[in-house]
């Protein structure tokens, strides 16, 4: 299934806040871990998460005008909230550059809501920019959704 | 005997007399400064304490620098092993030929095992990255650095506080625990944390 939403809606950049249990780094591997009741707030987006792994770029790979915060990837029991839309899966990949936001769903499928409406998927692509989703089925499991009558123009 | 001859008599003997008090206090001084001094009754404390200002030590280990320390004064107390030190600045040397520096308004040096504690004003600089907290402790076998209290690590752009740290310096892992917070600024270049 396709949402689709054409207008290209760049987001300014916005400061990273992240709070956990526990957080590691190490050298010359550009990345930082937090584990342990994890939450991450990206202007009105926030992310839960039992780990969530920060990539950053480095002097080498950052082009100008780019986001130094390269990827996130959230793993196990993942909740994104973006102003009405909330999502649950059990892993989330977001690439700052492109703005699209990947959820898989693992032992459960994932899923989007929106009110009262929902859709799930064993993939659901967020293209941010264009406010489009493609939420993907899997062999074993198809494209399920609910469009509720009472929800704003039945988007998600 | 004439008058001028009582005259000259007294100015004489006068003279005399200043000509052997000065001999005798030129012959007492040179004996004071010559002859060995010898102290009575001195007593001794068991913890007896040498206080050395300006001190600088080098730790190696195969000939491979770790880390070198100075400090504005120590004081050694031979009962427990230990240096106390004041206005601390020691670079320690990973594995990887990078630098840890670290500066303290005071702490304490095993002199047997070479840990060392830290605390008061505690600042770690390790490539762009700055670390602070009020206590920070080295053990020198498993060469780590920790501490159990609040610490906070910034560099230019990013920020991250935790209850307590670990640096394995043989890995450059570093190891934060309890109420982590980070905030990373998107827009600035290198915002890698190492």
């Amino acid at each position: 299934a396709q949402e689709n939403k054409t207008a290209d809606k760049k987001q300014p950049p916005a400061d990273l806040k992240i709070t956990s249990d526990k957080m590691v780094a190490g050298k010359d591997q550009s990345m930082v871990e937090f584990t342990g009741n994890v939450k991450a707030v990206r202007a009105d987006s926030i992310l839960l998460a039992d780990s969530l792994k920060v990539f950053f770029h480095t002097s080498k790979t950052q082009k100008e005008d780019q986001s130094n915060v390269k990827r996130i990837l959230a793993t196990g029991n993942v909740e994104y909230t973006e102003g009405a839309r909330k999502a649950f899966s059990d892993q989330a990949n977001y690439d700052t550059a492109e703005e699209i936001l990947i959820l898989t769903g693992e032992q459960t499928q994932a899923r989007l809501l929106t009110g009262k409406s929902w859709i799930s998927g064993k993939k659901i692509t967020l293209f941010k920019t264009q406010d489009r989703v493609v939420v993907e089925s899997s062999e074993k499991t198809r494209v399920e959704a609910f469009f509720d009558a009472e929800d704003q123009g039945g988007s998600l | 005997m004439g008058i001028g001859k009582k005259k000259l008599i007294r100015p004489l003997i006068l003279l005399i007399g200043l000509i052997l008090g000065g001999g005798g206090a030129y012959y007492y001084i040179n004996y004071l400064l010559t002859t060995p001094i010898t102290l009575e009754d001195i007593e001794v404390d068991d913890t007896a304490a040498l206080k050395l200002n300006v001190i600088e030590q080098i730790s190696k280990k195969n000939g491979v620098t770790e880390w070198q320390l100075n400090a504005s004064s120590a004081t050694l107390l031979k009962a427990r092993n230990t240096a106390v030190l004041k206005d601390i600045n020691i670079i320690f040397y990973t594995k990887q030929h990078t630098q840890v520096h670290l500066t303290a308004t005071s702490g304490e040096l095993d002199t047997k095992t070479h840990d060392m504690t830290f605390s008061k004003n505690v600042i770690i600089r390790y490539q762009r990255y700055t670390l602070r907290s009020e206590t920070l402790h080295y053990a020198k076998k498993p060469h780590i650095i920790y501490s159990n209290s609040r610490i906070t690590v910034n560099d230019e752009d990013s920020e991250i506080e935790a209850d307590s740290m670990q640096i394995l310096l043989n890995q450059d892992l570093i190891i934060l625990k309890g109420h982590v917070k980070g905030q990373f600024s998107e827009h600035i270049k290198n915002a890698n944390l190492l």
